[in-house]
């Protein structure tokens, strides 16, 4: 089943395509539908797909010497899964459902990388929304840590 | 424009959240974060405007389930 366009811009990796770009490229990927507790994705396993919410909510946690921290709850138009699309290697984190439900365009990896290789300016695009998002992960995790005074200065 | 907002709940253990949405985030707005409800109390713009893009910061106060739920996600 195809995810309409207008749903898929408000995703950032699809930011600055044209809807014939974002067409191709959610072609490549699959729709399915999670629901609330459902492991997504576990820390440590091997995956090379990259995930976009579509809508719901996903938790996004890790473990640690001392337990599992939750680390931020994404929702519509969030992306996660692109680390070890990047880097090859394990998944960093896990992904559960804390909605009734989330529906996920999953994108796999190696037909994604191959896309942005056939069309470098289309791909440097997708990797520059990725870098993008990515970055306002880390600004949120900062104001988080930060106890929201770094949002309101 | 697509709002990108980040959701912060400050002195709370909830680690926030980040969400699209069509439609800017407004105090007094009341939001389902995960199983926690909020009430926005203040927004600002994070980051400058980018293509369709807005980047907003959202700082939220935990408040109990409301009878008539509004939902972000």
């Amino acid at each position: 089943m195809s995810v309409p366009v207008d749903v898929l811009r408000t995703a950032d990796l699809f930011a600055g395509l044209t809807n014939e770009q974002i067409e191709a490229l959610a072609a490549l990927g699959e729709r399915r539908t999670f629901q609330c507790g459902d492991v997504i994705v576990r820390e440590k396993d091997a995956g090379d797909e990259l995930y976009i919410t579509l809508s719901g909510q996903v938790e996004v946690s890790c473990t640690g010497d001392i337990g599992g921290t939750t680390l931020v709850l994404l929702g519509a138009g969030q992306g996660f899964g692109e680390i070890s699309v990047l880097d090859s290697g394990p998944r960093s984190a896990t992904i559960t459902c804390v909605s009734a439900s989330a529906e996920l365009l999953i994108l796999h990896g190696g037909p994604l990388l191959a896309y942005c290789e056939r069309d470098p300016l289309t791909g440097y695009r997708i990797m520059y929304n990725v870098a993008r998002d990515l970055a306002f992960k880390l600004r949120h995790r900062n104001i988080t840590l930060a106890g929201g005074e770094e949002g309101r200065a | 424009m697509i709002y990108k907002v980040s959701y912060v709940i400050p002195d709370h253990a909830h680690p926030g959240a980040i969400i699209n949405q069509t439609t800017m985030p407004y105090v007094g707005e009341k939001v389902r974060l995960g199983d926690l409800w909020c009430e926005i109390v203040e927004t600002k713009d994070l980051l400058p405007p980018h293509g369709d893009f807005a980047y907003i910061h959202v700082t939220c106060r935990p408040i109990p389930t409301p009878e008539t739920e509004t939902t972000s996600s």
